[in-house]
C-alpha cells in the first residue's frame, strides 16, 4: 500500500533542481533512485529525451519531451546530452 | 459566484458521463488509421489466479550472500542456462539455471565490432545470440559461447521510445525506426540486406506523445509478427508478407481504467486518455497504463501488464482458437502474500516461460501448457 501511494508522485519526485546541463555526447544515462526503489533509463538525442522509469514494486512510467532536457535525475545525477551545435 | 461552481460541477459531470459513455470507443481511431474494419474484442474479465512458488519453478540462490541469479535486464535461455544483463555494468551473464554456477560473464564495451555502448536487448535465435545496441545503430551477432560472429549496421534506428523492442526470425530482424514519415518499423534481411518498412506510423513526426508510437515486437515459428502496444490493450498480428492479419483489443472492466489526466504551465501527465495527437512542446508523462512485456508462441500468447496499481500488475494468457485468440487466464505471481514478484522481462522456450526483472534475485519458471 506504501509504495502503491508513492508511485503516484514519483515522477515529481525523482526529476526535480533544474539546471543547465552542457552538451557533451550522444548518450544514455542508467542510474537507481534509491528513495523511490525506482531504476530511470535517460536517452537523449539531437532533438527529443525520455525517461524510462522502472520500480521495485512493478510500476512502469515514461516521460517525453523535446529539445535538450535540462535537469538531474535520480536525485541529483545530472545526464548527459547531445551536442546540438558546434 | 455560487451559481458559477454549481454550473461547472454539472458540466464535468455531464462530460465525466459522456466520456465514460464512450470508453468502449476509444481506440476507433486506431481501427480507422490502420484501415480494419472488424477488430476482434477479446473479454479478459476473470479473477486473477494467485500463483506461489509451490506452483512454478523459483530459481535462487539463497545460500550465497552476493546473488549470482538474477537482479539482471533482459532475459534469452539457451538449454539450461539463462542470459541477462546487469545494466548498471553493462555486463552479459550467462548462469546454468540447473547448478546456479555462472558459465560466463563478458563486457564487451566499446566502439569497435563486436563491441556496444549500451544492450538495448538480447535475443537469441537457433544458432545466434543478438545483441541490439540502438545507440551506434547496430546489431551485434554472437555464437553461444559469446564468441563474436558479426556486425549487422542498420541504418535507422528508434532511440526514444524505449520499450519499442525489436525481433528475430530465422533471416529477418524486425526493428523500430525514427525518421520515416510513413512506418514505424522496418524488416531487413539479414543476409542481403534489403529491407522493407511496416505499420504506419500513428504519431507524426515532431508530435506527442509519441508513446502511442510504441510497440512490443514477438514473432513465432510459423512468422506470426505480433505488435503490442505499449500505451493502449491491442496487439496487431502480421502474416509473413508483413499485412495486419487483424487487430485485437483487451476488453476489461479494470484494464483500462478512464482516470484524469494533469497538465499544468510546463507539464502534460497522462494517465489513461484516448490516443490523439497533442501539438504540445510540453513535457509528457504517462503514469498509467502499461504493458511491458508480450510474447507469441505458436499456441499462446502471454502479455504481461504493469500498470498504475499493484492489483492492476499480473500476467494475461491467451490461447489459439482456430484463426483467433481467446482469454484463457490471468496470473499473478507471489512469492508470498502481498509479496508480489516484480516482473518486466519475459522469455519462452518451449514449454517454459520465464520471468524476472532487474529488482529481482530470483527467475521464475513455469510450464505454459499450465496456463
Amino acid at each position: 500500500m506504501k509504495k502503491l501511494i508513492i508511485s503516484l508522485p514519483i515522477f515529481l519526485l525523482i526529476f526535480a533542481t533544474p539546471i543547465n546541463t552542457y552538451a557533451q555526447a550522444d548518450c544514455t544515462t542508467e542510474c537507481r533512485h534509491y528513495a523511490t526503489g525506482c531504476d530511470v533509463t535517460f536517452r537523449q538525442t539531437i532533438i527529443s529525451w525520455s525517461f524510462t522509469m522502472t520500480c521495485d514494486d512493478g510500476f512502469h512510467g515514461d516521460d517525453f519531451g523535446s529539445g535538450q532536457y535540462t535537469g538531474t535525475i535520480c536525485g541529483g545525477v545530472t545526464p548527459c546530452s547531445v551536442q546540438t551545435s558546434l | 459566484m455560487i451559481f458559477k461552481h454549481r454550473y461547472l460541477i454539472l458540466l464535468t459531470a455531464y462530460f465525466s458521463t459522456i466520456g465514460c459513455a464512450k470508453v468502449s470507443d476509444k481506440y476507433e481511431v486506431i481501427n480507422e488509421h490502420y484501415g480494419i474494419d472488424n477488430p476482434v474484442s477479446i473479454d479478459i474479465d476473470k479473477d486473477v489466479i494467485n500463483l506461489y512458488p509451490k506452483d512454478f519453478d523459483y530459481f535462487i540462490n539463497e545460500e550465497s550472500q552476493d546473488s549470482i541469479l538474477g537482479n539482471g535486464k533482459f532475459l534469452e535461455v539457451i538449454n539450461d542456462s539463462i542470459l541477462y544483463v546487469v545494466v548498471q555494468s553493462q555486463l552479459l551473464k550467462k548462469v546454468n539455471i540447473k547448478s546456479l554456477s555462472i558459465e560466463g560473464e563478458v563486457i564487451f564495451k566499446g566502439n569497435g565490432p563486436g563491441e556496444y555502448n549500451y544492450i538495448d536487448n538480447i535475443i537469441r535465435m537457433d544458432t545466434s545470440l543478438f545483441i541490439l545496441d540502438k545507440g551506434m545503430y547496430k546489431l551485434i551477432e554472437y555464437d553461444f559461447d559469446l564468441n563474436h560472429k558479426k556486425d549487422i549496421k542498420l541504418m535507422d534506428v528508434e532511440t526514444i521510445n524505449q520499450r519499442s523492442t525489436g525481433a528475430i526470425s530465422s533471416k529477418f530482424f524486425y526493428y523500430p525506426i525514427h525518421l520515416n514519415e510513413d512506418y514505424l518499423y522496418s524488416r531487413i534481411n539479414l543476409n542481403d540486406k534489403t529491407s522493407v518498412n511496416y505499420h504506419k506510423r500513428f504519431i507524426p513526426i515532431g508530435k506527442q506523445p509519441i508513446a502511442y508510437n510504441a510497440y512490443l515486437q514477438s514473432i513465432n515459428s510459423k512468422n506470426e509478427l505480433m505488435l503490442t502496444s505499449n500505451k493502449m490493450p491491442l496487439f496487431f498480428i502480421y502474416d509473413k508478407s508483413l499485412q495486419i492479419k487483424n487487430l485485437y483489443k483487451l476488453v476489461s472492466r479494470n484494464i483500462d481504467k478512464m482516470e484524469t489526466s494533469v497538465e499544468d504551465k510546463n507539464s502534460i501527465r497522462i494517465v489513461n486518455p484516448p490516443p490523439k495527437i497533442i501539438d504540445s512542446k510540453k513535457r509528457i508523462s504517462f503514469t498509467g497504463f502499461s504493458i511491458i512485456d508480450a510474447i507469441i508462441t505458436d499456441d499462446q500468447i502471454f502479455i504481461y501488464f504493469s500498470n498504475r496499481f499493484i492489483s492492476d500488475r499480473y500476467l494475461i494468457a491467451l490461447k489459439r482458437n482456430g484463426d483467433s485468440w481467446v482469454h484463457s487466464g490471468n496470473y499473478r505471481f507471489l512469492k508470498e502474500p502481498n509479496d508480489l514478484f516484480t516482473i518486466f522481462d519475459m522469455t519462452f522456450s518451449d514449454p517454459w516461460l520465464y520471468l524476472s526483472s532487474q529488482f529481482e534475485e530470483g527467475i521464475i519458471r513455469i510450464d505454459t501448457q499450465e496456463l
